[in-house]
């Protein structure tokens, strides 16, 4: 990118002295058009710049996020790890507009949400983000595939409820009350509810913390798959860095920055991995 | 309780202070209002009482229908129980004041029992003072210092009377047996007492006591409103009653000699009555016949003049023909002497010349002297001379003649003046004879027509007499059958509830109890409920930290006495403050109200009530403790670890609804929801529904109150009574005062009709009951409707009076438990001697005080008498009622005159009264709406706050998330106001019911325009608390839905 701009600048320059302006300019009109637009699309999916975050508990002043700095390319299926009190928790609320940084540019899909007023974290919520909870958050009097409605009556372009339903592998339990299906079925839903909307980033806040090691793994799977298969971008937030080995990125955070990131081209499937 | 764990508690209810706060302002709510409305009634009784026992109000009153005698007196002092009685005279009389008829009640001054008050004056030293009620000054207008004059009501009485019928004021006093205006009634007059005058015994000559008042031993310590009195008072009275016979029986004997003198007389005076009313006719006709006799003597007299006319024209054509040859003789003999004077002046004048000739001659003879021709000269001389002594002779004949014919002409001149003046007199006479029969003729003609009219007035009070004759004599007949008939006397005894305004204050007051058991229970429980489910909720939330104290090693007993203090202390310190506020405030305030009416009540008596103090502020405090105890327990009953585990949360459920699929299906995404939400939480549902529609009913209550009171007043003088004044005649008028009242009414243009009626204060009854009311007989049935529409309400059906029973008022009816076919027993008193009965034909609307109706007809059949009309309804078309009774009450014979619209704005002054009630009922309502859905919505949302955070962090606006959860309260609220509408027009008809009096019936229907303004303030109310719900909303943390269940 940086080479780039330097090109770009050079061209000027170059033009400026042969005092061919005329056809230079056109045809460095062009080169300059492709190569915004190249520095555009290079520009990464989720993009984090010095990012701060500071609470005020009474007197005493937390830095929960102290100059956070990562990029997450669209599609990558990437997972966040960190120690509690690592920060892990101001980063999904920030990114999925919960929250609003103290300091810093968060650029999601070329916008920066940390811009955004109430309102339109709002509309960001409902149509780019979805959520997966650890204790799945599903409302108690909805049956499975009402739950998932209750995502789609607000969303923009929803997909159908059945169908989502259905690739979480849950038809046949559709009609059931969450209180009659079991940890990892009720977090199905709560996928399902997410991936219902569309969203272009899926949010995972310890989505097996409260789950056995099969089904947790299988949930694992299931976000897996739906980021292969849909080209989703998915945010996996756990303490458990035992997973690390599945993700195109792993982003290590501690002390409320980031420590470390590794990026990994050959992602291995999450029934190899055992912790 | 550990250190820590105080600290921890102290801290929980500072952090809490909202919470705290809350149940404890429910509790104190709740309890105030149970224990201030509660013990207003049982507040009211003790005033009450203190008030009876200041004055040592008679317990027990014994009345005889032939009175109570000292022996009667001292046979009652010796019953058991009986701890002082007193002797009393009454009787009723009549005082006029401006040309008004006011029936006073005059009573014997009380000594020990019945003590009276003396507001201004003194008490009477002397035979001719006496004290009057209040009342009597406020109708009257006299005052201290001024003298009254009372006259007996009845006719018939004959062994009563006072001694001396004038009265000086000398004070104003008020009586515990009269502590509000009603003075009760009398069969004198138009039968309604205005006022009580109190008159030294000495006063009173009358053969026996009115009554007896009775003081029963140790009851003036017990509360009279008591069981513990009741059953002491009755035992008295059985004591009384079992002496009631013998005494009667005495009392009967001593009556029977009297009785014989009485009719005897009753009968001289029917007699001399008859021979009064004989003299009277016997006087008319001699005046009839007089005038009759000076008919004819002017038609002698016409007769006379007519012939006194004839005889001067006679005369006159006599005199006419005399005159005429008078005038003729007299014109002839005027010319003729006229001629004579003429020739005898002829002649005169010839004698002069000749005297003159003569005389010449002389001269000339003389000169001539003696010659021949003197001679003969001298000759002829004396020949001339001799012709004129001649003729000079005859002159003087002539001369004698002539004045004899004017002489005669000036006796014809005389003559004929003569006949001229008695011509003239003639003609004169016969023109004034003429004139004066004229005269004579319209005067006779006059007096013809007045004959006429005399005769008719005769014959019209012949009858008039007749008819008056033969009603005295009945009632002699009925007197002299009365009299033989005449059974041994019977003895009343009766105790408070004979008083009149006693027994409309205790109506009162079980009228407030019968309010005061509802509402306050209502509101009581809702106050509790949410207390109770505020106290859940609180240990719900902490049930993480009551894991911890359990992992701790706290005792389950430790744990709990946190949550239970908590709700014990907010509990306690809320009913506390509660009932020492409502127990002091409430009742003083309604005593407050009620002294308005019941002026004669004495300073309020407010004491601390135990009852309402412990029983309100145990069930509250111990309800709340409890709930939280059960609550604590639940919890306590797992294990520490599953505590610390977030709680499984309630599954949830298909609704019946979804069984109904065409229903199911219909509704969206959305309201299937809310559907489901509004059945799952059930306790919300049932309280929420609890709190509406409870507020929904005391609105509708609130409205219906004035509703029901300003239909009464619409439709009573609106649809029922028609006519606008009421006129009432002097108690001695008879037949042709009331004709002449009748005529002179029909000058007065602005009246547009009239109808003559008998309208009395009776009593009505059927077995036990005895209600007082109008008894009214029209004269003329074909107008009566069109003054007073007789209607059933129900159906609607118009009702005709017929001769075949009566027609009474639907709550007459409603009292004495009686229905068409049935029939009613009418008195003129209670203890009427002889009470007629007769069969009910219909029932008809009526909101105001009981009327019953008969056809003259019927009366005369049952009564055995013409019907004596003592008044006249009115129609009329006036703008200034004032200046139209007035101008009623000065006829001759009108006694009293009153406009309807009065009694109207009494009824319509009571819906004024009622405000405050309405004012207070919407306060409760509007509170009852904030207490109930104000917590319950914080209850919701404290409880759903992970599930509205999930959503909101779904991406639902604040909008969204907010009509999520209203889409719910919508719902609850629209159910809440169904329930409550049925429940309000129920509670509405419950209360109009236990709170109208025996007097009036209230409207029983609701206006729509009621319903519209509840529904819209119910949901007003709702809306608002929603409103201000919404901050709660805004304030949800999404971050809380990450967060692990608590």
């Amino acid at each position: 990118m940086k080479r780039d701009t330097e090109k770009c600048l050079f061209l000027f320059k170059f033009v400026w002295k042969i005092n061919n302006i005329y056809v230079i300019i056109y045809f460095n009109a062009l080169e300059i058009n492709e190569i915004i637009k190249k520095e555009v699309s290079d520009m990464s999916f989720i993009e984090l710049k010095n990012v701060d975050k500071t609470y005020r508990m009474g007197e005493v002043i937390i830095k929960a996020a102290n100059g956070m700095n990562f990029t997450v390319e669209k599609g990558e299926f990437v997972v966040i790890v960190g120690p509690s009190g690592a920060g892990k928790t101001t980063v999904l609320n920030i990114l999925g507009g919960m929250d609003t940084a103290s300091a810093g540019v968060i650029n999601v899909d070329g916008k920066n949400i940390a811009e955004f007023n109430e309102k339109q974290r709002t509309q960001y919520r409902r149509d780019d983000v979805g959520f997966v909870f650890q204790f799945y958050n599903l409302v108690p009097n909805l049956t499975a595939k009402e739950n998932v409605e209750l995502a789609l009556q607000i969303s923009k372009n929803p997909l159908s409820a059945d169908a989502v339903i259905e690739e979480v592998g849950l038809t046949d339990r559709k009609n059931n009350f969450p209180s009659q299906l079991s940890g990892g079925e009720q977090q199905r839903v709560s996928i399902a509810r997410a991936l219902a909307k569309n969203p272009k980033l899926l949010l995972c806040d310890e989505p097996t913390g409260a789950l056995d090691y099969i089904t947790g793994k299988q949930i694992l799977k299931l976000l897996q798959d739906m980021c292969r298969k849909k080209g989703m971008t998915v945010l996996v937030i756990t303490h458990n860095s035992a997973i690390a080995p599945m993700a195109d990125r792993v982003i290590k955070i501690k002390n409320g920055h980031v420590s470390k990131i590794i990026e990994n081209s050959t992602p291995v499937s999450v029934e190899q991995i055992e912790w | 309780m550990t250190k820590s764990a105080r600290r921890d508690f102290f801290r929980s209810v500072q952090n809490s202070l909202g919470r705290f706060l809350s149940i404890l302002i429910i509790s104190l709510l709740g309890v105030l209002i149970f224990a201030g409305v509660g013990s207003a009634g049982p507040d009211m009784e003790l005033t009450a009482d203190a008030t009876f026992d200041k004055a040592n109000l008679m317990d027990i009153q014994v009345l005889g229908t032939l009175g109570v005698t000292e022996d009667d007196l001292a046979a009652i002092l010796r019953v058991d129980g009986v701890a002082a009685a007193e002797p009393s005279y009454q009787m009723d009389m009549i005082c006029l004041q401006n040309g008004r008829e006011y029936i006073v009640r005059a009573i014997s001054i009380p000594k020990k029992i019945n003590k009276y008050t003396i507001i201004d004056g003194r008490a009477p030293k002397a035979e001719d003072e006496c004290l009057v009620d209040v009342e009597f000054i406020n109708a009257t207008g006299y005052d201290v210092g001024a003298t009254i004059q009372l006259q007996n009501g009845s006719n018939f009485e004959i062994f009563n009377k006072l001694k001396n019928d004038k009265f000086t004021i000398v004070g104003t006093v008020t009586s515990a047996m009269y502590i509000n205006n009603e003075r009760g009634t009398s069969s004198v007059g138009d039968g309604s007492v205005s006022s009580f005058v109190m008159l030294p015994e000495e006063a009173f000559d009358m053969d026996s006591y009115s009554a007896i008042y009775v003081s029963v031993d140790g009851a003036k310590e017990l509360n009279s409103y008591s069981k513990a009195y009741r059953e002491k008072v009755d035992g008295v009275i059985e004591g009384i009653k079992a002496i009631a016979d013998e005494r009667s029986q005495i009392r009967f004997s001593e009556v029977k000699t009297k009785t014989d003198d009485y009719l005897k007389r009753a009968d001289e005076e029917y007699a001399k009555g008859k021979s009064t009313a004989q003299k009277k006719l016997d006087d008319a006709y001699k005046k009839l016949k007089d005038a009759n006799q000076v008919i004819v003597d002017g038609r002698n007299e016409l007769a006379d003049k007519d012939e006194q006319i004839i005889k001067a024209e006679e005369m006159i054509e006599k005199l006419q023909g005399p005159m005429a040859e008078a005038k003729v003789y007299l014109q002839n003999s005027k010319k003729q002497v006229e001629d004579g004077q003429k020739a005898y002046d002829e002649y005169v004048k010839n004698l002069k010349t000749l005297r003159e000739n003569i005389e010449q001659q002389k001269k000339e003879l003389e000169k001539m002297g003696n010659t021949d021709e003197a001679r003969s000269k001298a000759l002829s001389i004396a020949l001339a001379e001799g012709t004129a002594d001649e003729i000079e002779k005859e002159l003087k004949d002539a001369k004698k003649k002539l004045e004899d014919g004017k002489k005669q002409i000036s006796k014809g001149e005389k003559q004929l003046a003569d006949y001229e003046a008695q011509y003239e007199l003639a003609k004169t006479a016969v023109i004034e004879a003429k004139s004066q029969i004229e005269i004579a003729k319209t005067r006779l003609e006059e007096a013809e027509t007045e004959l006429e009219y005399g005769k008719q007035e005769y014959s019209l009070i012949r009858k008039d007499i007749e008819q008056e004759l033969e009603d005295a004599e009945k009632q002699l007949e009925n007197a002299r059958e009365y009299i033989n008939n005449l059974s041994a006397p019977e003895w009343y005894v009766f105790d408070r509830s004979s008083i009149p305004s006693c027994a409309s204050l205790d109506e009162n007051i079980s009228n407030l109890k019968s309010i005061a058991t509802f509402f306050p229970i209502f509101f009581f429980v809702i106050a509790t409920l949410v207390a109770l489910t505020t106290m859940t909720r609180m240990v719900e939330e902490e049930r993480t930290l009551i894991g911890t104290y359990k992992a701790l090693g706290y005792s389950n007993s430790a744990i709990a006495l946190k949550y239970i203090m908590y709700a014990f202390l907010a509990s306690a310190v809320g009913s506390v403050a509660g009932f020492m506020l409502g127990e002091k405030l409430v009742p003083r305030v309604v005593l407050q109200a009620y002294s308005v009416s019941y002026y004669g009540l004495g300073a309020p008596v407010i004491p601390f009530n135990v009852l309402f103090a412990v029983v309100p502020c145990a069930v509250a405090v111990l309800c709340i403790s409890l709930a939280t105890y059960f609550a604590c327990r639940r919890s306590l009953s797992a294990s520490a670890a599953e505590l610390m585990r977030p709680a499984a949360p309630r599954g949830g459920k298909r609704i019946l609804l979804e069984r109904i699929p065409s229903i199911w299906t219909r509704l969206n995404f959305n309201q299937k929801a809310a559907m489901r939400n509004l059945f799952r939480y059930k306790k919300r549902f049932f309280m929420t529904v609890l709190g509406v529609g409870g507020c929904m009913a005391l609105l509708l209550v609130a409205f219906g109150i004035g509703d029901s009171v300003r239909a009464m007043s619409e439709k009573q003088y609106k649809e029922v009574f028609n006519y606008d004044f009421t006129l009432g005649y002097e108690s001695d008028v008879g037949r042709t005062e009331r004709r002449d009242i009748m005529e002179f009414l029909g000058y007065i243009d602005t009246i547009e009709d009239k109808a003559q009626v008998l309208r009395t204060i009776n009593y009505f009854s059927s077995g036990e009951e005895s209600v007082n009311g109008y008894f009214v007989v029209p004269e003329d049935l074909q107008k009566f409707p069109s003054f007073v529409h007789l209607r059933n309400r129900a159906t609607g059906q118009e009702l005709t009076l017929g001769n075949d029973g009566v027609i009474i008022t639907e709550k007459l009816a409603e009292l004495l438990n009686v229905d068409v076919g049935d029939s009613i027993t009418i008195k003129a008193s209670e203890n009427d001697a002889d009470p007629k009965t007769v069969p009910i034909a219909g029932i008809t609307e009526n909101y105001v005080l009981h009327y019953v109706y008969m056809s003259p007809e019927l009366y005369e059949k049952t009564f055995n008498i013409s019907v004596p009309y003592n008044g006249m309804l009115v129609k009329a078309n006036t703008d200034n009622e004032t200046l139209f009774v007035a101008q009623l009450m000065t006829l001759k014979g009108v006694s009293s005159a009153s406009t309807i619209a009065t009694e109207k704005e009494l009824i319509e002054s009571m819906s004024t009264n009622l405000n405050s009630v309405v004012y207070i009922l919407i306060a409760a309502a509007a509170l009852l709406a904030f207490i109930v859905l104000y917590n319950l919505n914080n209850i919701n949302i404290n409880e759903r706050r992970r599930e509205l955070a999930t959503i909101k962090l779904l991406g639902f606006y604040t909008r969204e998330l907010a009509s999520y959860i209203y889409r719910e309260n919508v719902w609850l609220s629209l159910i809440g106001i169904g329930i409550g509408t049925v429940g309000g027009i129920f509670l509405h008809r419950f209360i109009m019911y236990t709170a109208e009096s025996d007097m009036i019936m209230l409207g029983r229907q609701l206006n729509w325009q009621s319903f519209v303004i509840s529904i819209a303030l119910s949901a007003f109310f709702a809306f608002l608390v929603n409103m201000f719900m919404y901050r709660k909303f805004k304030k949800i943390d999404m971050v809380e839905s990450l967060k692990s269940v608590e």
